[in-house]
């Protein structure tokens, strides 16, 4: 107990120290790598006919934004294939707004999804994301959507359990004896247990 | 981007079979319908509607996830176009504090910066276990601030009937750009009544970019979400709020080689008598290529419950661009204090096939061998449609 309370003041004091900077912006440690080449990563012939009905035009991706690095009036313009929208646009649509036919979309553009996330997915994500979607929550919606949540927290298919590990069935007795206030985050009442524990062990 | 607007939905139905321990066949079926439209306003709508049924005992089950509309009422910013006012009224899951539940009424999340804004909600939370149909009212406001790199936050939320439930929240967090790259967070809930009722300290550090590690201590005193819940099952299991301490580190060994450590102590009272459950993992994450994926992973967890040792292999692959393989093995020894010693294997594999582009479709079946099965076999079958 003395050490912990010893490390609950040491970092209490870190956080009130005068010593601070900027957190850094999060971007990816690793270079993001696409399914395709970047040039050839959008299919115009799969999008057209939903930009139509949205009445989406080619200049809300195509802005003409880039401009050319020559500055006298008899260089080449910027070829045509630079004028290009920001990559973030597919995200407008493709973060969890538009069901696709995969459980992750982000594959269908970025070969290696570990290579987008921030470091802190890879420390114990499963056990630690809670408390900084209960701190930060729209923070997360850089990436995720509301269906990240609910397909663990709220969409259960009791046919196919996926949240726990193999072997749960028989190994949960010694679990929630370790940690009871695990269970509780989705199981809150004593009904969770008897829907086996009375009729049958499924 | 100007849009009139654009809506999809998907429909999963699944169907399974399995036998329990008195031989009798269980059928089990999950449907869910899903949708998700989003207009020229900016005005976003979602549906995720659930239904689980178990033919053999009638057993049904059909709740809403989700359902709900927003609002945008500005853009957001440059560099956050995240943090948007607006309006969210519906049921969606609420995190706030230290609870977590549905939220069936509205939430109005509000920003005057890119860094400081708040959230101001209230209606009726409802726990997630989908066995209960129960709510209590909540409400309450937060509101957070980013001070010269620090992230402050304070809550104050009314609970139950009458709101006679009130707790403050508080948390603080700051990453430094310096030596070991520190980030500390501390989190504390206080009722106003009683005073302190939960906190939470966490330190990691990242000696360098392939390294990292972190250290946290919780003191978690578990409530009930709804009034009239049916008998809290943490009470069934414990009579005084958990410690944890639990420490963890990531090792990148390569670009696609990741491990892993976790250890965790768990501390509390369980009638008049102090139980100690000790938790040690350690897996590995192995990218082999953009297509395959293997982790294996083994744990140690001890408990008053009894002694578990666990090793797993988890593998996914891409076999083409419309099939899809994930398998799942495990066996595990394990000494429960009813005396009961055995091993424990199971297997579970899918395979997920995309038939065109409005169809997938994914088969499922799981094995176990146990002292409750000498062969145990579970079979699924699912069909999404998209449009």
């Amino acid at each position: 107990m003395l050490m912990l309370h010893i490390f609950n003041n040491t970092v209490i004091a870190i956080l009130f120290s005068t010593v601070s900077f900027a957190a850094p912006n999060y971007s990816p440690k690793h270079p993001v790598q696409f399914v395709k080449p970047w040039p050839k990563i959008f299919d115009h012939s799969k999008h057209s006919e939903k930009f139509k009905s949205m009445n989406i035009s080619c200049s809300e991706c195509h802005t003409f934004s880039v401009k050319s690095a020559a500055s006298d009036p008899l260089s080449p313009g910027v070829p045509k294939g630079f004028l290009k929208p920001d990559r973030k646009i597919c995200h407008d649509c493709h973060l969890g707004k538009v069901n696709l036919p995969r459980s992750n979309e982000c594959t269908l553009c970025h070969t290696n999804t570990h290579d987008i996330m921030p470091d802190s997915h890879n420390l114990n994500w499963k056990k630690r994301h809670g408390t900084f979607a209960q701190m930060d929550r729209d923070s997360c919606r850089e990436c995720h959507s509301e269906k990240t949540c609910s397909q663990c927290h709220s969409q259960r298919d009791i046919s196919k359990p996926q949240v726990h590990r193999p072997n749960f069935r028989i190994s949960h007795s010694i679990e929630a004896r370790a940690n009871p206030q695990k269970c509780v985050t989705c199981h809150t009442t004593i009904n969770t247990c008897v829907q086996c524990h009375t009729k049958g062990v499924k | 981007m100007s849009a009139h607007g654009v809506a999809t939905f998907s429909t999963t139905g699944s169907l399974g079979v399995y036998r329990d321990d008195n031989e009798q066949s269980h059928y089990p079926m999950y449907y869910s319908f899903s949708y998700s439209g989003f207009h020229s306003n900016g005005i976003e709508s979602r549906v995720d509607m659930i239904m689980n049924n178990d033919f053999s005992i009638n057993e049904w089950h059909v709740m809403p996830s989700q359902a709900q509309v927003i609002v945008p009422l500005t853009q957001g910013y440059v560099s956050a176009p995240y943090r948007q006012t607006r309006i969210e009224a519906g049921r969606s899951l609420f995190a706030e504090g230290f609870d977590l539940a549905l939220l069936d009424g509205a939430k109005v999340p509000f920003y005057w910066s890119e860094k400081g804004g708040g959230t101001l909600y209230g209606g009726w939370a409802r726990t997630l276990d989908l066995y209960e149909d129960a709510s209590s009212p909540i409400s309450g406001l937060s509101l957070f601030q980013d001070v010269y790199g620090y992230f402050l936050k304070a809550g104050l939320s009314a609970h139950r009937e009458g709101f006679d439930q009130k707790y403050i929240d508080s948390l603080v967090f700051k990453q430094w750009d310096v030596w070991l790259s520190p980030a500390a967070m501390y989190k504390l809930e206080t009722d106003v009544v009683t005073g302190f009722n939960q906190s939470l300290t966490e330190l990691t550090l990242t000696p360098m970019d392939s390294f990292s590690v972190t250290l946290q201590h919780s003191l978690r005193n578990p409530r009930r979400v709804a009034e009239n819940e049916d008998v809290f099952l943490y009470k069934i299991l414990a009579t005084s709020p958990v410690e944890v301490v639990q420490g963890a580190f990531n090792l990148e060994i390569t670009e696609a080689l990741d491990w892993q450590v976790i250890l965790s102590n768990m501390r509390y009272k369980s009638g008049a008598l102090y139980s100690n459950g000790d938790e040690q993992e350690t897996n590995l994450q192995w990218r082999i290529n953009s297509r395959q994926s293997l982790s294996p992973v083994f744990r140690h967890l001890k408990s008053y419950g009894g002694e578990l040792w666990d090793s797993g292999l988890n593998y996914q692959v891409m076999m083409t661009d419309r099939t899809r393989l994930k398998l799942d093995l495990a066996a595990a020894y394990f000494n429960k204090i009813n005396g009961i010693h055995a091993w424990a294997y199971q297997a579970r594999n899918g395979i997920e096939f995309l038939l065109g582009p409005n169809f997938s479709t994914m088969t499922w079946v799981e094995v176990e061998r146990n002292h409750l099965y000498a062969f145990d076999a579970r079979v699924y079958a699912n069909v999404t449609y998209f449009q």
